[in-house]
């Protein structure tokens, strides 16, 4: 094994490639005059749904609604303003029969529609796949424009899982026919908040 | 077999070479249109370009931060010279902790490395998870595309398949019906795999992550049940910092599928509580390649398939022509450079239109490195006798002004007295082709005429 990373190094340090700089993060980056618009937009094109939400005291009621419209019955939520309904173990298989998660975004990114979630160390991560529902609140204030201005905000010093997440699961591996809820979440819906 | 043999096969059966050309230009449309979407589109692809150059050009080096980075998170790298001791790591990790069932989502570097059968033949249970992935596993044939892998096949097809294999009803061939089986047949492999197997996009030296896009969620499905990741990547997929992932993945999903993002685009840093996390860091030929600068570009290549979709050769002839695991312009490069020989017919499935060079998102300059490759490949005299002495035969006429009018004057004519489809006599690429009407005068004909004219 040591041997194979000496050998492979060695061979790397032989080679005659020239030396080239990295052209560093400065942009000229697209931005947008409605961002919150182009992030509805995009996010329906990926098969996601987004509800605007008035503010926090009506979150409850709002996941209520679509756990009723969604049938389910086991509610797991990561969110403060949201009780779970039906316990759930540390036990990441446990997670199998939740019918919809409710998770809180950090970001949202206008240009494709997706949200950025991290496991915060608060629920196994199959939280983000297992559910047959997903909903993620995400404050309107929070979306930016595009993936640079998302990496700007982001920080990886620490052991953890973080996702982009855009829409639901989806698969176009049959006859390139898209099917929803290839293996994750059939549905996603993001409850935008402050922008009722 | 060579490429154009392969590719006879396919086109016999017409119906389905024409949907496969028709649903391929298609996703080649959306592409387009998604790119539209992006003003800084040409601006994004140049610097991807120079961040893969730059990586490259210190490669071992940001493999070592990547591997001191990893490690600190609490993940273990290992190294794997060839396609056999990448094997042979991973087969260890599961047989240290004594795990029979894995699941694995899709990675083109487990394919060239023939995982699957090793594990196979060592009495594991490998399940792919991608549901292309599946299909073609249920059939026991490789995949045909790097992102579509069972685009060859249809939906009739597949319906016969499941049919037999999960039990769907006769005849039954909607899409959705028989996803929702692949997915009812998958949820029970997920919750008892003991160990996920996944690619790796992106690895990032300066955090010491991997970041793995998938549409399905199979890979986050995959990782986060089992107690045991192994991620396998070759080792050109390292990049410097984190924020050069925004100018990858704005043009990875846009010009694979014309999406603007993944679904599932996941940032692994170190396990999750409880779990392991081992990559293998795979070399099998890379080293090698980076060390020849005509064709070390080719190591840039994020494997989005947009050279595949829109390659009017690899349309028309179908992945499993080329006989590698990736298939189409870049792996008519890569492939040569593995095995000159075997894979020797592969820079001639091109007709040097350029087409893969105008979508690269990394700006690999594929045409030309196709047509480098012919160049090496006849100095191996590889590339058949008939072909060499009929090169050797032009470039003779070509280098002597007047024999070539002569011979030209005679083409001319010989060409308006024979029969068009003669020259698909010749055999070859040439099967298919027509000759054009040829010009009644030559330019230097018309020249000289015009000349004359104007003095008189
Ligand atoms: S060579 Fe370029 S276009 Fe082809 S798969 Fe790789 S990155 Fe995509």
């Amino acid at each position: 094994m040591a041997a194979a990373r000496e050998e492979i190094l060695a061979a790397l340090a032989k080679r005659t490639m020239a030396p080239a700089e990295h052209p560093g993060s400065e942009g000229p980056w697209q931005s947008f005059r409605d961002r919150v618009a182009i992030f509805r937009e995009r996010l329906e094109a990926a098969a996601g749904e987004c509800v605007p939400v008035a503010d926090e005291g009506r979150l409850a009621e709002a996941v209520a609604a679509i756990a009723r419209e969604r049938s389910a019955s086991r509610v797991l939520s990561l969110v403060a303003a949201v009780r779970s309904i039906g316990a759930a173990s540390r036990d990441p298989h446990d997670v199998d029969g939740v019918g919809l998660a409710v998770l809180e975004a950090q970001l949202g990114v206008a240009e494709n529609g997706a949200v950025w979630i991290t496991d915060g160390g608060l629920a196994p991560r199959s939280v983000f796949s297992l559910p047959e529902h997903l909903v993620v609140v995400l404050r309107a204030g929070a979306i930016v424009d595009q993936m640079h201005d998302a990496y700007a905000r982001l920080s990886f010093s620490e052991r953890g899982f973080g996702c982009f997440l855009s829409g639901p699961s989806k698969t176009a591996d049959i006859e390139q026919s898209l099917v929803i809820g290839a293996h994750g979440a059939r549905t996603l819906t993001v409850l935008l908040l402050g922008d009722a | 077999m060579t490429h154009a043999e392969n590719a006879r096969a396919f086109v016999a059966d017409d119906v389905r070479a024409h949907w496969h050309d028709e649903a391929l230009w298609f996703v080649r449309a959306k592409r387009d249109a998604a790119m539209r979407t992006v003003p800084e589109w040409e601006i994004l692809r140049t610097r991807a370009a120079e961040i893969k150059a730059h990586a490259l050009s210190r490669l071992g080096d940001y493999l070592v931060e990547f591997e001191a980075n990893a490690t600190k998170l609490g993940a273990v790298v290992h190294w794997a010279r060839d396609a056999d001791e990448h094997n042979r790591i991973v087969l260890s990790l599961l047989r240290e902790r004594g795990f029979r069932r894995v699941v694995k989502s899709k990675s083109m570097l487990t394919e060239e490395c023939g995982l699957n059968p090793y594990l196979e033949r060592h009495g594991i249970e490998v399940v792919d998870t991608d549901l292309g992935e599946r299909i073609v596993q249920l059939r026991r044939e490789p995949p045909s595309h790097i992102v579509l892998p069972a685009i060859h096949l249809r939906k009739e097809e597949i319906g016969v398949l499941f049919h037999a294999e999960l039990g769907t009803a006769a005849g039954e061939s909607d899409p959705k019906v028989l996803t929702e089986a692949a997915r009812r047949g998958l949820r029970g492999k997920f919750l008892e795999a003991e160990a996920g197997i996944t690619g790796v996009n992106f690895a990032i030296a300066e955090t010491g992550g991997i970041v793995v896009c998938t549409n399905e969620g199979n890979a986050d499905l995959g990782t986060s049940l089992p107690r045991l990741h192994v991620a396998c990547m070759g080792i050109e997929k390292v990049i410097p910092r984190a924020a050069d992932l925004a100018v990858f993945l704005r043009l990875l999903a846009r010009s694979a599928t014309g999406q603007h993002l993944t679904t599932y685009t996941s940032h692994f840093h170190g396990p999750r509580p409880g779990a392991e996390l081992h990559v293998v860091l795979v070399d099998d030929g890379r080293s090698a390649l980076a060390a020849r600068p005509a064709f070390s570009p080719s190591l840039s290549c994020i494997r989005c398939g947009a050279c595949l979709n829109t390659c009017p050769v690899f349309r028309r002839s179908g992945g499993h022509s080329y006989e590698t695991s990736v298939a189409g312009p870049i792996g008519s490069i890569l492939a040569p450079a593995r095995d000159p020989e075997r894979h020797r017919s592969l820079p001639l499935a091109c007709s040097l239109c350029g087409s893969c060079t105008d979508v690269c998102p990394v700006r690999i300059d594929l045409h030309h490195q196709l047509l480098s490759w012919r160049g090496v490949l006849a100095r191996k005299r590889l590339l058949g006798d008939g072909k060499r002495r009929a090169m050797q035969l032009a470039a003779f006429v070509l280098a002597r002004p007047r024999l070539y009018e002569r011979v030209a004057r005679f083409a001319r004519s010989a060409a308006r007295a024979l029969p068009s489809g003669l020259v698909g006599r010749l055999g070859g690429v040439s099967k298919d082709r027509r000759l054009p009407e040829p010009p009644r005068e030559s330019f230097r004909e018309q020249l000289a005429r015009r000349r004359a004219r104007g003095r008189g």
